[in-house]
């Protein structure tokens, strides 16, 4: 058996491609599995992964697997046909076999608890709502799921959803679903509807929620700033105001290991950036927050998890 | 398979645990618990994967003996639930728990583990576990959940008897059973909720639920989870501490001479002598562990206390059996791992940081004054009595 600190300390997470398969017109799903096959970090649904991608572009895109399947996961994009960027990277360029480093998971989506819940999902919009409606159905929840897009062939997922609570609407056969009138017909006060698709879309349902005056309204909170690239990680120094020590953390290593190297006695547990144990304060420059504690780390800036955080800035002081 | 028929529960082994883990370590990773017709898991490679894999080691069938799938018993919240029923109460736990909302009770809980070490000093030759180990938890634990008023000691037998209960139906759990009617009386009655503290932790999960985070009687059951998850799992784990330091002179010296080594020192005392000493899973698909498979729908016996004396992981730089502040703990399941790993954890190691800062500045020696004793539970270890003599600076 293995020392199990080895496979953590602030490495990048390598995901290595396992399979690409076309699941609608212009979506293809991708599945990741970590390079050495162990369990990667928890999430829950409506989290998403940051994806590093070699042209440089960093794109977030929302995990649609199994949780129950713990060495995998799995995500659909879109292909945007600008001929640039994320996805016509992915559709094009990646393929199985292929190690991209990711970020996260982390969660600004999550699935608060309800009696009755109201999905609704606009296209690629559909890939956090599966795991949700998993969770819902695990529940033991009532839930209903409106689902629009351009035509059937579009939608991915399609088949996997059957059923009375299910409704679809592909434009080209039915039109546009009118928000309002079907809210109206299925909103309850326990009702938490959870939305996602594009932006139109969204603010359509939210103006549709607060006029027919029942349910919550949820949909994803982006973060205001995009993750660094985080392909290869940079080298930078450490400051320990406390010890006066300043240190080099190389690439391959992480903040505690330096610090704990240099005889500065600091208490992890996890290692994985999930308990909380290695909390050090920031005292100055800008911290890269990997952990999977806060789902928007910017709003607590003055702390970090060193187990596994880096920097984006080339110094970096704590209070050690 | 190895084969135990020995009883992990009777009281010749509770009374001397570690001779009995050593002995299961040695038999092999997975060993058949005849008379419980149960697995067993003492090394700490198996123990720590069983813990992290949450899908096939499940929780919801009760983290005690008892198969609840069987006896249509309640399971109890978070602890014996697996997702999704586990994420809602966790998220609003690891919230209200989490080293930036404990920062308020700093100064306070450190006043009180002043106190306590003081009137110790005045004595000098005391019961560490009556003078200091639990007397602190009882004066922090209640009154941060906002649980106030009198009678709070009936808490510590509470607890004792809800450990005892994960354990079969022996003596132990009997005797401890004697009174409890009267204690999850008081206990119900100090939780109704308009008798929680606004400002108290009790008070913020009341808050969550009336923003939708959890269901509003489950936070009631919430509460009532911590104060039995927190008050003898920290009396236990300060007693393990004061233990080790009385024990270890050299490392109470080295400890004086560096504070900063207080940071290691009660997850190294834990690690040492866990207080929790084990919990179950039920499997839910067969598992393979070396050459042996456990079966689907079993329940398996984790022996945390064991795996964080396993040599095969803890070697360096000394034997498992030392209590060494020069160790990394990272890592020791005594707050278990994974999504179920003590949510507790920052409570405490605030309870012990406050009671290390005191005896740093104010305690010169602290050494051994008798023999200890300990305190016999189905599932949680730990003394009874633990003499010590101290003397101030
Ligand atoms: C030294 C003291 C403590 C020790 C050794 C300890 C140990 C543990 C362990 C081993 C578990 C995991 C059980 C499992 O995996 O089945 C756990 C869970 C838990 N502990 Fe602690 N604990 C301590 C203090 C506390 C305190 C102070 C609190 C609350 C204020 C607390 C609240 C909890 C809760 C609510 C859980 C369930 C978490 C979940 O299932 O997600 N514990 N504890
Ligand atoms: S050690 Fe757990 S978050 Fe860093």
């Amino acid at each position: 058996m293995t020392d199990r600190r080895s496979t953590a300390g602030g490495q990048r997470r390598l995901l290595e491609v396992t399979d690409k398969s076309t699941i609608a017109t212009n979506v293809v799903s991708l599945t990741f599995r970590d390079v050495d096959g162990g369990r990667l970090p928890e999430w829950t649904p409506g989290s998403h992964i940051d994806l590093h991608l070699p042209n440089g572009a960093t794109r977030q895109y929302s995990l649609c697997g199994n949780r129950w399947k713990p060495g995998e996961y799995r995500i659909a994009v879109l292909k945007e046909g600008h001929g640039r960027g994320g996805s016509d990277f992915i559709h094009q360029h990646v393929n199985v076999g292929d190690r991209l480093a990711i970020g996260g998971p982390r969660n600004n989506f999550a699935i608060l608890p309800a009696q009755h819940y109201i999905f609704i999902a606009g296209g690629i919009g559909i890939t956090p709502i599966i795991p949700m409606i998993d969770h819902v159905r695990r529940l033991g929840a009532r839930w209903e799921l409106l689902y629009g897009g351009r035509t059937r062939e579009s939608m991915a997922f399609l088949n996997t959803l059957q059923g009375d609570n299910i409704t679809i609407f592909a434009k080209n056969e039915h039109g546009r679903m009118c928000l309002r009138r079907e809210l109206e017909k299925r909103s309850q006060d326990s009702t938490r509807v959870y939305c996602c698709g594009p932006a139109e879309m969204v603010s359509d349902a939210a103006a549709a929620v607060r006029s027919v005056g029942r349910a919550r309204f949820h949909s994803e909170h982006f973060s205001a700033k995009s993750p660094p690239n985080r392909l290869n990680d940079r080298e930078f120094d450490i400051h320990l105001a406390r010890s006066g020590k300043t240190l080099l953390v190389t690439a391959g290593s992480s903040i505690l290991d330096v610090a704990r190297g240099a005889g500065v006695v600091v208490l992890s547990s996890c290692e994985t950036g999930t308990c909380g144990t290695c909390e050090t304060g920031v005292l100055a420059g800008v911290p890269d927050h990997r952990d999977s504690i806060h789902d928007d780390p910017d709003a607590v800036s003055d702390i970090m998890y060193i187990c596994v955080s880096r920097s984006q800035s080339p110094h970096l002081t704590l209070d050690l | 398979m190895p084969i135990c028929d020995d009883d992990p529960f009777a009281t010749d082994v509770l009374l001397d645990p570690h001779a009995f883990y050593s002995k299961v370590r040695e038999m092999g990773d997975v060993i058949w618990l005849s008379r419980y017709r149960a697995y067993m898991i003492g090394r700490y490679a198996p123990v720590r994967n069983a813990l992290e894999d949450w899908q096939r080691f499940s929780s919801s069938a009760g983290v005690g003996i008892e198969d609840f799938e069987t006896t249509g018993h309640d399971r109890s919240l978070t602890l014996e639930e697996d997702p999704p029923f586990h994420d809602a109460s966790r998220a609003v736990f690891s919230h209200v728990l989490s080293p930036r909302s404990l920062q308020k009770l700093r100064d306070s809980w450190f006043d009180t583990a002043d106190g306590l070490v003081q009137s110790a000093l005045h004595i000098g030759t005391v019961d560490a576990v009556a003078a200091l180990a639990q007397p602190l938890p009882v004066a922090v634990i209640p009154q941060a959940l906002g649980v106030g008023g009198s009678g709070q000691e009936c808490l510590i037998p509470y607890a004792d008897y809800m450990f005892n209960s994960f354990g079969p139906e022996n003596d132990l759990r009997r005797a401890s059973s004697v009174g409890q009617e009267d204690r999850a009386a008081w206990v119900t009655a100090q939780l109704e909720l308009n008798k929680l503290a606004e400002s108290g932790i009790g008070g913020d999960i009341w808050a969550a639920s009336q923003r939708g985070l959890v269901d509003p009687d489950d936070a009631h059951l919430m509460v009532r989870a911590l104060l039995a998850a927190g008050m003898d799992t920290t009396v236990h784990g300060l007693g393990s501490l004061l233990y080790a330091l009385a024990s270890h002179p050299r490392q109470w010296e080295a400890l004086r001479r560096d504070p900063a080594l207080a940071s290691v020192a009660f997850d190294e005392a834990i690690r040492w002598e866990s207080p929790v000493h084990r919990f179950f899973r039920k499997t839910r698909e067969p598992v393979r562990i070396g050459d042996v498979t456990i079966p689907a729908n079993v329940k398996v016996l984790l022996l945390f206390a064991s795996a964080n004396r396993d040599a095969r992981r803890w070697s360096e730089p000394s034997e498992p059996e030392a209590f060494d502040l020069a160790r990394n703990p990272a890592g020791h399941v005594a707050f278990g791992m994974g999504i179920h790993q003590c949510v507790g954890q920052h409570v405490a190691r605030l309870e012990a940081s406050a009671l290390l800062h005191a005896m740093v500045t104010r305690v010169r020696s602290i050494e051994m004054a008798g023999d200890v004793t300990r305190n016999l539970n189905n599932s949680v270890g730990g003394w009874a009595s633990i003499p010590i003599q101290i003397t101030g600076c």
